[in-house]
């Protein structure tokens, strides 16, 4: 079994990644999504974002990356606010569903997509895509078409798309869901290996365990508990007070609790 | 099942194949407008001979052409019933009270061949390049971004759309429905209201990732197409074709 990461051991700068303060979002003619959420996201530091469905975890993302304009609050990205459709190499956002972010007829030219946007010369967009493809391992997939990749391949190739644009910070929305055992293995070392700070949300609260320096326990819209992966996480009742349960790698075996 | 792909031979290697996809669009593209204007029966095997030898030289297969045929064949299908029925004066033969008329069968011959002749030009210029380069190529001769873009996104995601569907009716008959008779109707209508909805909304997912990455900013294109004295030699050869078919037909008429 994995041990949990260790919450001391990631690059520390003085100067936050991502800071959100007072954040709040509501959809027009609609209750408040989002509620006064505070974060700070240091350099290199894995943020896991955990909660039952409707918590606002995807919604917290939209308005980190500017795709959507908060009511009351900030977002400052490296100091600085972010504007809402304004344009930030430096956040990329791994979806949940892949199909959503591949376009492209091939892998080749998905993974160049962005850093052709970035005004790029052609030979540093081929370096950036064959660093990418490499750092992620799907090198041999760069002439496929993304439409007919596996469900592993396609996550793997939509986050190269993601690095070619060389972030700081990675906002992951349900990385693990339809990955089997071996490409979600490969995801976690990859995402170990990683330098950049990164959100991720996930229901799979193993694969959190394993990834993230820290996490933040959402619902309806609040951020209600944030702090140590196993802490929060260990704790029964507030994770079933809020729709969630204890990972089974933090019940204590000394419970006799399978009926075999 | 109505087949979709159009660049599924652009891997061949013949001259259509290497010519530069701009002098290409260019090129077919004035044959099909020349093609267009042509109304004299006298000139029809000419174009009938010229759409031929394009498509031999293509190495196209037959299958290939006919099966992306099919479709607008239907549309010809129409006309084909009517028009000998509605248009001119002396009468060929009659079925029952309907009488074909001579200028309307010449009428529907002029029609057939043109249709065909341009269609299958089309399926040439499409099928001997890859997709995304003739969207490039048409973004190289002027056509604003937006609309090389909606071209391609267009083309890319019909396939997603389709699978879509294919899922769904596989669904559906999993449930035990039939698709036959009136109260079908009703459920295809559904089926493409939520094909149309989830289209939708996904269109405004991808687009969000798009931003993420930087689409919508002024791009700067590097000029990828080198064109030769080959490339335009063709381009003369096919242009001075479709001026003597346009001319011949200007002089006749």
């Amino acid at each position: 079994m994995k041990s949990a990461v260790d919450p001391g051991n990631y690059a520390h700068s003085n100067q936050p990644v991502l800071e959100v303060s007072g954040l709040s979002f509501q959809y027009p003619d609609q209750l408040l999504v989002l509620q006064k959420v505070d974060l700070k996201v240091s350099m290199g530091e894995r943020i896991g974002v955990i909660g039952p469905n409707g918590a606002g975890k995807t919604t917290f993302f939209m308005l980190v990356c500017g795709l959507l304009k908060p009511v009351a609050g900030k977002v400052r990205v490296f100091d600085k606010p972010v504007v809402p459709r304004d344009f930030r190499p430096e956040v990329g956002m791994v979806f949940q569903n892949p199909d959503d972010q591949l376009f492209c007829p091939s892998v080749l030219d998905d993974v160049a997509f962005g850093p052709r946007n970035l005004g790029l010369s052609e030979d540093e967009v081929n370096a950036r895509v064959r660093e990418a493809l490499e750092v992620v391992g799907v090198s041999d997939l760069c002439h496929r078409q993304p439409h007919h990749l596996s469900g592993g391949e396609k996550r793997l190739v939509a986050i190269a798309g993601v690095l070619a644009m060389h972030p700081k910070l990675v906002i992951y929305d349900e990385p693990t869901s339809n990955l089997d055992i071996r490409y979600r293995r490969r995801l976690i070392r990859f995402i170990q290996s990683s330098q950049e700070a990164m959100l991720i949300a996930s229901h799979d609260l193993e694969f959190i365990l394993e990834v993230c320096h820290r996490v933040i326990l959402m619902d309806n819209g609040c951020v209600i508990a944030e702090g140590n992966p196993k802490e929060i996480m260990g704790n029964n009742e507030l994770m079933e007070a809020h729709g969630l349960e204890r990972p089974h790698s933090l019940i204590p075996h000394a419970e006799l609790h399978h009926r075999r | 099942m109505i087949k979709l792909q159009l660049d599924a031979y652009a891997h061949l290697n013949t001259i259509l194949h290497r010519w530069d996809p701009r002098y290409k669009t260019i090129g077919l593209m004035a044959l099909i407008f020349a093609f267009s204007f042509v109304q004299d029966l006298r000139l029809l095997p000419f174009m009938v001979l010229t759409t031929w030898i394009l498509f031999v030289v293509s190495r196209l297969p037959l299958s290939f052409l006919l099966d992306r045929l099919r479709l607008p064949a239907y549309f010809l299908l129409i006309m084909a019933v009517l028009l000998p029925f509605l248009s001119g004066e002396t009468v060929l033969f009659e079925i029952g009270p309907l009488a074909a008329k001579e200028e309307g069968c010449l009428q529907l011959l002029v029609i057939t061949v043109r249709f065909i002749c341009i269609l299958t030009v089309a399926i040439i210029l499409f099928g001997t390049t890859p997709f995304l380069t003739t969207i490039k190529a048409m973004h190289a001769l002027g056509l604003p971004f937006i609309l090389t873009d909606m071209a391609f996104f267009s083309y890319r995601y019909l396939y997603e759309i389709g699978d879509h569907l294919k899922t769904m009716e596989r669904a559906m008959k999993m449930r035990g429905f039939q698709g036959r008779g009136l109260g079908a109707i009703g459920m295809f209508a559904s089926l493409a209201g939520t094909i149309l909805v989830r289209s939708c909304e996904q269109s405004d997912r991808v687009y969000k990732a798009m931003s993420l990455r930087g689409y919508g900013r002024p791009r700067c294109f590097s000029e990828e197409f080198q064109a030769g004295l080959r490339d335009r030699i063709g381009l003369l050869i096919v242009i001075l074709v479709a001026m003597v078919f346009a001319g011949l037909q200007f002089i006749i008429r």
